[in-house]
């Protein structure tokens, strides 16, 4: 080889100073020319086209998943940490008595079958016997009100929350349970199976036990089964990886990734909004934002070429990158652009803060109903990307 | 039977390409769940490219290079599902093993956007066709739900060039004719990787290997001529390894036993149940953080807390701060445990009180990161003996030291404590870098590196990137420079004060009252009534001085601490 005292790869690196790859010859590995672009990224992006709407509203009905997040880590790191099975635990409404890690759906359904989901106080104080943190339990629910380009609004209920007792006061705090009983919203999206999303299934049944539900691919056999003993009669439909199309302007995106506490897979909301862009609704996001807007951008077709706004967890990557720097990087460029940013707690106050720092404009809440602060839209607090709340 | 639907339930419904991509990314990403088994994995980093098609990076602690992984193969009959995977190597362009590598490969790491190609190496078709150390074979006998996985990689991987390389224009010889182009220890690069691995698959199916198999096999360098064809050659000094490790059951030639134990993956001694604490090692780690008064390092802590909260990871803190209220643990608003050890300055005293309040911190539960704030007056290097003695119960990570751009140079020259902090410290954070001056970074900044110019400097504007600061395993300047004597506040004989309040006073009062207070007064701080505003959080350093709203409710007692020169 070269030179002995400079190394190979100073020595290869300057004699191609000034020089150009194209000059190189002799090689045959690859062809050298053009030599540059074979150094550039194939990005093909597939602009799915999933239709147009009107506008979309998102009303958060309770975005406080748990009140204590020590308690919540305590529990988790008690019990073996993060790969455990959610349905160990011995949370509830899964409580069988026997404590922390001592739990299983088997048991802690035996317990309350016969009143769920018409007598969720009774199912509930049994609950708040035999489990462990009940207190802790809060949930995430949303209701999300999309119009169509003809005026036609459709609502759907994204999640149901975690504790039967919180969920039933915060479905009654907004309307929910009403809206429910009169068939006013159309279909139950759950978007993932983790307990502060899923868990309060039987609240909702209680008051649409024929709703349709639609679940993500990857549910475990336990939260299938929970979904039959909870009192469901409608139509329950397994959404695949991908885009799957609701409406017109309307589609959810399944993510095929592993999840803390033993669950898989979760969807979001995608919605093109007419002459504004895209809007994404998640639930806590934990594919990571940068997954989530880079799929977007990739798979899908929206007015404008434009992500315009954005309601739910922000997490910007669920693990630490190897390039740190590359997380404030993709913030700081602002690359995606969104016009209206709406966080809820699943987002982190650090992130939250980021994004406000970088100039984007995140909408701020009204730290009602024991949601704990105003960076993120709270209990009770609503957004609208299209229309004005 | 191993229990792959745990890992990804779809299992094989959307085919086995589907699933092997899923099963893949989910066995490499449950490993990075949890902080003690990544670190007993050994990885630094993860990162998924969602460009097509989709490939995998990984950094390890140990190495400075990216380990890259992408599909090239899957095939699927009745019985079983398999899929090759190729395994690359990355190296940093400053690496010495570089020099092994290719002129074509070296050329791609002096491509100023390397980094950024790395991460979507699959989609950049040069670096998918480059970089590669190996393959790793999956395979699954769907019926007995049995699995191995195999390591296949050369011990030397070479390529010759037959008619030389050289540059056109200048004629420089860049390659002999029959030269070598590459050649690379490509099994010794993979094997960290493999280990990483196997680990992740044991880990994200409960199981642990049953047994390995290795083979050599007679290896050959490759010629490649100048018309792109390509012809095989003996190679004597090349074999190519293949290693296998089964898991559910299969009967195996050899049992784990007999596997060097030099490159044992980590679930080998969980299996067997010894020496278990130093591979999964589950004690929390230990961050100091210091700095002189009012340089930020409650803002810090408090970014800090968070940062690891929404990592799913829970903190404790252990607070020492020179005055008689715990005034910090009212100001830091989050979730997390703390013990405050409120008898005066750790610095001199601290003689078993760490262990203490560690013990203290973990009585409920254990938290995965303990950030003991030294009081600003604490010189940190009085501690080493103090986290020898807690070494069973918390891992030391590093010393983190903050100083404040707006301290004026002189400080920086004069003040044995300030330099003593900063010469201790792993990590020196420049805070308030946003109202500080281009020119007092610079100027402060290389300040700092004479002290302490080991040390990595950061300036803080906005927010910090907490992962960038504590993601790898740093050496501790603490313990390197732990031959020099501590520096004690006694010896600059500072001193704390407590100013009781009783009744509301005026804004003005109250201001001018700090104002008023002797030049060496390093802080003021504290929680007082003011007419027609009620309590208010004081906030004063060096002159400067910040009222706020309490963030939350506030404690009883009303009250101002002051720290400085000759107080007492």
């Amino acid at each position: 080889m070269s030179d002995s005292k400079i190394s190979r790869r100073d020595f290869v690196k300057g004699a191609l100073t000034g020089v150009g790859l194209g000059a190189l010859a002799s090689m045959g590995v690859f062809s050298y020319s053009p030599m540059r672009n074979i150094f550039l990224p194939e990005i093909v992006r597939k602009q799915q086209d999933f239709g147009v709407c009107k506008s979309v509203k998102v009303t958060n009905i309770s975005e406080t998943s748990w009140f204590e997040n020590s308690a919540l880590m305590g529990d988790i790191k008690g019990a073996g940490g993060l790969l455990v099975n959610q349905y160990v635990y011995n949370w509830p409404p899964f409580g069988n008595g026997k404590g922390l890690a001592k739990g299983s759906y088997a048991d802690g359904m035996a317990m309350i079958k016969e009143y769920i989901p018409h007598d969720l106080e009774k199912a509930w104080a049994i609950v708040e016997k035999n489990s462990v943190h009940p207190e802790n339990a809060g949930g995430f629910a949303a209701l999300v009100e999309m119009e169509e380009m003809d005026g036609t609004k459709h609502k759907y209920l994204l999640d149901t929350g975690w504790s039967y007792k919180w969920m039933d006061e915060s479905f009654k705090r907004e309307g929910i349970d009403k809206m429910l009983q009169n068939g006013e919203i159309e279909a139950l999206i759950i978007s993932h199976e983790h307990f502060d999303h899923f868990w309060g299934f039987p609240v909702a049944m209680k008051y649409a036990p024929n709703i349709p539900v639609y679940i993500p691919e990857g549910f475990y056999e336990e939260g299938l089964q929970y979904i039959k003993d909870s009192g469901h009669k409608g139509t329950l439909t397994t959404l695949k990886k991908g885009l799957n199309q609701i409406k017109s302007g309307m589609a959810t995106y399944v993510f095929d990734v592993p999840i803390i506490c033993r669950v898989f897979g979760e969807q979001s909301l995608y919605f093109n909004v007419k002459d504004l862009g895209l809007v994404s609704v998640t639930g806590c996001c934990h594919q990571g934002i940068i997954q989530f807007a880079d799929t977007a951008y990739k798979e899908l077709k929206y007015e404008n070429d434009k992500m315009y706004g954005i309601y739910g967890g922000l997490h910007i990557s669920p693990f630490e990158d190897w390039d740190p720097k590359y997380d404030d990087l993709v913030i700081s460029l602002g690359k995606w652009g969104f016009e209206r940013v709406g966080c809820n707690h699943c987002t982190g106050l650090l992130t939250a803060r980021k994004f406000i720092d970088q100039g984007y404009n995140v909408v701020e809440g009204t730290a009602r109903f024991r949601s704990k602060s105003k960076v993120y839209l709270g209990n009770g607090d609503k957004i609208g990307f299209g229309v004005d709340v | 039977m191993l229990n792959f639907s745990d890992v990804y339930p779809p299992m094989f419904n959307g085919g086995a390409e589907s699933f092997f991509y899923g099963f893949v990314r989910a066995l490499i990403i449950r490993g990075c769940f949890n902080v003690d088994v990544k670190r007993a994995l050994g990885i630094a980093g993860f990162y998924r490219s969602v460009a097509t098609p989709e490939c995998w990076t990984v950094k390890l602690l140990e190495h400075k290079g990216i380990f890259g992984l992408m599909v090239s193969d899957v095939k699927e009959d009745e019985n079983t599902a398999e899929c090759v995977l190729n395994l690359k190597y990355f190296p940093d362009a400053s690496e010495e093993v570089l020099d092994t590598f290719s002129v074509m490969e070296i050329l791609a790491t002096a491509e100023p956007s390397y980094g950024a190609m790395v991460r979507d190496f699959a989609s950049v078709s040069a670096l998918s066709g480059m970089f590669s150390v190996g393959d790793i074979l999956i395979n699954i006998d769907k019926g007995s739900g049995q699995m191995s996985v195999t390591l296949i990689s050369e011990t030397l991987s070479e390529t010759r060039i037959r008619d030389g390389l050289y540059v056109q224009s200048g004629g420089q010889e860049l390659v002999e004719p029959m030269g070598t182009d590459r050649c690379v220890s490509a099994y010794r690069l993979a094997l960290p990787f493999f280990r990483c691995f196997t680990g992740c698959a044991a880990y994200s199916l409960s199981h642990t290997a049953d047994g390995y198999y290795r083979s050599y096999a007679e290896g050959k360098a490759v010629v490649i001529a100048s018309d792109g064809s390509s012809h095989a050659v003996e190679c004597p000094k090349n074999r190519v390894v293949e290693l296998t490790f089964t898991f559910g059951g299969q009967k195996t030639p050899l049992p784990l036993a007999a596997f060097p134990c030099t490159v044992r993956p980590f679930w080998w001694e969980k299996q067997t149940e010894r020496n278990s604490s130093r591979v999964m090692d589950s004690r929390p780690r230990l961050i100091i953080v210091s700095g002189f008064l009012g340089s930020g390092k409650t803002t810090y802590i408090r970014n800090l807390i968070e940062y690891e909260t929404d990592k799913n990871r829970f903190v404790g803190v252990i607070q020492n701060e020179a005055g008689q209220s715990g005034l910090d643990g009212f100001l830091v608003d989050y979730d997390y445990s703390l013990v405050e050890i409120d008898e005066g300055c750790m610095c001199c005293s601290l003689s078993g009180q760490l262990k203490k309040a560690i013990a203290q911190l973990s009585s409920e539960r254990v938290p995965d990161t303990i950030i003991l704030e030294t009081s600003g007056v604490a010189n940190p290097m009085n501690l080493i003996d103090e986290i020898d003695d807690v070494s069973e119960m918390a891992r030391f990570d590093s010393v983190t030291t903050l100083v404040d751009l707006l301290t004026p140079s002189g400080m920086l020259h004069d003040n044995e404590l300030m330099r003593q902090q900063i010469r201790s410290a792993d990590i020196v954070v420049l805070t308030k870098a946003d109202s500080a001056g281009d020119d007092e970074l610079t100027a402060t900044a290389r300040i700092v590196a004479e002290i302490n110019p080991d040390a990595m400097i950061v300036a803080a504007k906005g927010n910090i990137n907490y992962s960038m600061l504590y993601g790898t395993e740093n050496e501790s300047g603490l313990l390197a420079n732990a031959g020099q004597k501590g520096h004690t506040h006694h010896h600059e004989h500072i001193g704390t004060r407590k100013i009781s309040f009783h009744e509301p006073v005026g804004k003005d009062e109250l201001l001018k009252m700090i104002e008023d207070m002797p030049a060496d007064t390093f802080r003021v701080k504290g929680i007082v009534d003011v007419d027609g505003e009620g309590a208010v959080v004081v906030q004063s350093v060096n002159g400067r001085t910040e009222l706020s709203a309490p963030g939350r409710k506030p404690p009883e007692e009303r009250f101002l601490v002051v720290i400085g020169k000759n107080v007492s």
